[in-house]
């Protein structure tokens, strides 16, 4: 029976049929109708997914149980350094997220964790630690913050050259800190002999790292060979202990779920704000022109106007960022576009930690001025952020003037990131 | 005799207190007189061997009249590191050793940096 011949039979007079039909037509396309909310909340997930986003859960890296068991010793272990000083854990911390919680790392002799390391004393190493949230996927392609590590294509580009000690970008990235003066090497009369860098240099300091673990940890390298299939009278290579503590990332950093991913495969509602804020972040704001795809980078190098703190990869305040890596000038002060994976607790925020929060980096991008307290800085920190500025306006996306309300709910939105 | 044995005795001694005064009192002589003029040129000639640098490698990768002229100018900036050398080799021969150089360098390095333990104070830092 229609709707119509059914209030034919209402003994209703004709104003009131009409009346009644309008409310019941009205209440009908009213509950079927998509909402405003659910309207965003569509276009927020076909924008995600046009800007490379992908399932999380769908990616997840296979790893071994035991070679992975294996590998978080190592993480944790002193010995894997040059002079028995410092492990990879001490600037990878579960309690930062897999950061260290302070703007710049602190290698040899620091002591302790967060600020207290700071004032320990130790040596300053240039550059703000990363996480490690998603490094064990197979499309991670750049490492470290000028992507020193980058798989191009079939190959990979690092300082090993054209051999590098393996076919996966994570564990060659795994040799490189072990190796890296100040942070993880304290040098003594064999490394002066090691100085000039070269292929063979690396290989010597590394095969005397593999042979001191063996020396220090049989039993551990016995396990590590069996793992491996390698022979047991053999020495014990550097990149089986890289491959081990790979295979660890692989599986303690797998980014495994977060709310935005939920949202946006499983059909979970996030509130209003961090609705507007997901519009901002994949529209007005312009920030999945370079923050996109599953980790939220696009792998380029791009300079950003963050201040610098510390004496900088170059000396004197100074970080060139990606230059160093292809000493091309169009690389100056570049740096790869930082994934966003649980970066509200990754504070401080750029290569040096000089933002200290998401507002403050957040806002650096368009308009970076804003931080300048003339007075205190030196004509050197001014005029190399002027420097930067002008190298940020060549490559960055124009991104507009965000109000304060916006800013906060891009926060929202990105607090979506988070991984309990 | 005793007239000879004085005389020796007081050259010992005159050239005790030289050394001394070379070992000990030219280091910190130089330092004081020439401390600060060799900081400012470290920093100088660091910032023009950079500045040539790039200026070098644009002009490989991608020639042009700007480039060249842009490399031109930063080769006659390299002259400060002249003047550098020359500071350096005059605390060599007042006596200062590498490692005092070395430490000199280091200050320098420090003073144009934006000083992490003061980024550290006046930023809060707030953990969970």
């Amino acid at each position: 029976m229609t709707l119509v011949s059914l209030l034919k039979h209402m003994s209703l007079d004709t104003s009131k049929r009409t009346l009644l039909t309008i409310l019941i037509l009205s209440f009908v396309s009213a509950s079927f109708a998509e909402t405003y909310k659910e309207k965003k909340e569509r276009f927020l997930r076909t924008a995600a997914i046009s800007n490379g986003y992908s399932d999380v859960t769908l990616a997840k890296p296979s790893y071994d149980e035991l070679k992975a068991e294996l590998g978080k010793f190592l993480f944790e272990e002193k010995s894997i350094s040059y002079n028995g000083e410092i492990a990879c854990v001490d600037c990878h911390l579960n309690e930062f997220s897999g950061g260290d919680g302070i703007p710049v790392s602190i290698g040899l002799n620091g002591k302790g964790q967060g600020v207290e390391r700071i004032k320990s004393g130790g040596k300053i190493i240039p550059r703000n630690s990363l996480t490690l949230w998603g490094r064990g996927d197979n499309d991670f392609k750049a490492f470290f913050w000028d992507g020193r590590v980058e798989r191009l294509g079939n190959s990979i580009s690092s300082q090993f050259g054209e051999a590098p000690p393996s076919e996966n970008t994570l564990e060659v990235a795994v040799h490189l800190p072990v190796l890296e003066l100040g942070e993880m090497v304290r040098e003594d009369d064999f490394i002066q002999a090691q100085r000039l860098e070269s292929q063979d240099s690396a290989k010597a300091v590394l095969n005397r790292l593999a042979a001191s673990f063996e020396n220090n940890f049989p039993d551990k390298a016995k396990k590590l060979k069996a793992a491996y299939n390698i022979k047991d009278n053999g020495p014990l290579e550097f990149v089986v202990i890289a491959k081990s503590i790979a295979e660890f990332i692989k599986k303690d950093f797998a980014v495994s779920h977060h709310d935005f991913n939920d949202f946006v495969f499983n059909g979970a509602s996030i509130d209003e704000d961090e609705l507007d804020g997901g519009m901002l972040f994949y529209g007005k704001g312009k920030c999945s022109a370079c923050h996109s795809g599953r980790h939220f980078t696009d792998f380029k190098y791009h300079a950003v106007a963050v201040g610098q703190v510390a004496q900088g990869k170059n000396g004197f305040g100074v970080d060139y960022g990606r230059f160093n890596v292809t000493h091309d000038p169009k690389d100056l002060y570049k740096f790869r576009t930082p994934p966003l994976i649980d970066v509200a607790d990754t504070f401080p925020y750029g290569h040096s930690g000089s933002s200290m929060g998401l507002k403050e980096v957040i806002t650096d991008h368009f308009d970076p001025l804003k931080k300048l307290v003339t007075e205190k800085y030196s004509d050197e920190q001014r005029i190399n952020l002027n420097k930067v500025i002008k190298a940020s306006g060549r490559t960055l996306v124009d991104v507009p003037n965000l109000s304060d309300e916006e800013v906060e709910k891009l926060i929202k939105f990105l607090k979506l990131l988070t991984i309990d | 005799m005793k007239n000879k044995l004085a005389v020796l005795n007081t050259l010992a001694v005159l050239v005790i207190l030289a050394s001394a005064v070379f070992h000990f009192g030219g280091p910190a002589f130089a330092k004081m007189m020439w401390g600060e003029e060799f900081k400012s040129l470290m920093y100088e000639c660091d910032h023009a061997m950079k500045e040539h640098y790039i200026a070098k490698r644009r002009v490989e990768i991608d020639v042009s009249d700007m480039a060249l002229k842009n490399l031109d100018a930063t080769r006659l900036g390299l002259m400060v590191c002249h003047d550098y050398d020359k500071v350096n080799k005059r605390l060599e021969l007042m006596g200062m050793n590498r490692e005092q150089i070395s430490d000199l360098g280091l200050e320098a390095i420090e003073e144009r940096n934006y000083d992490l333990s003061k980024f550290v104070e006046t930023h809060e830092f707030r953990y969970k």
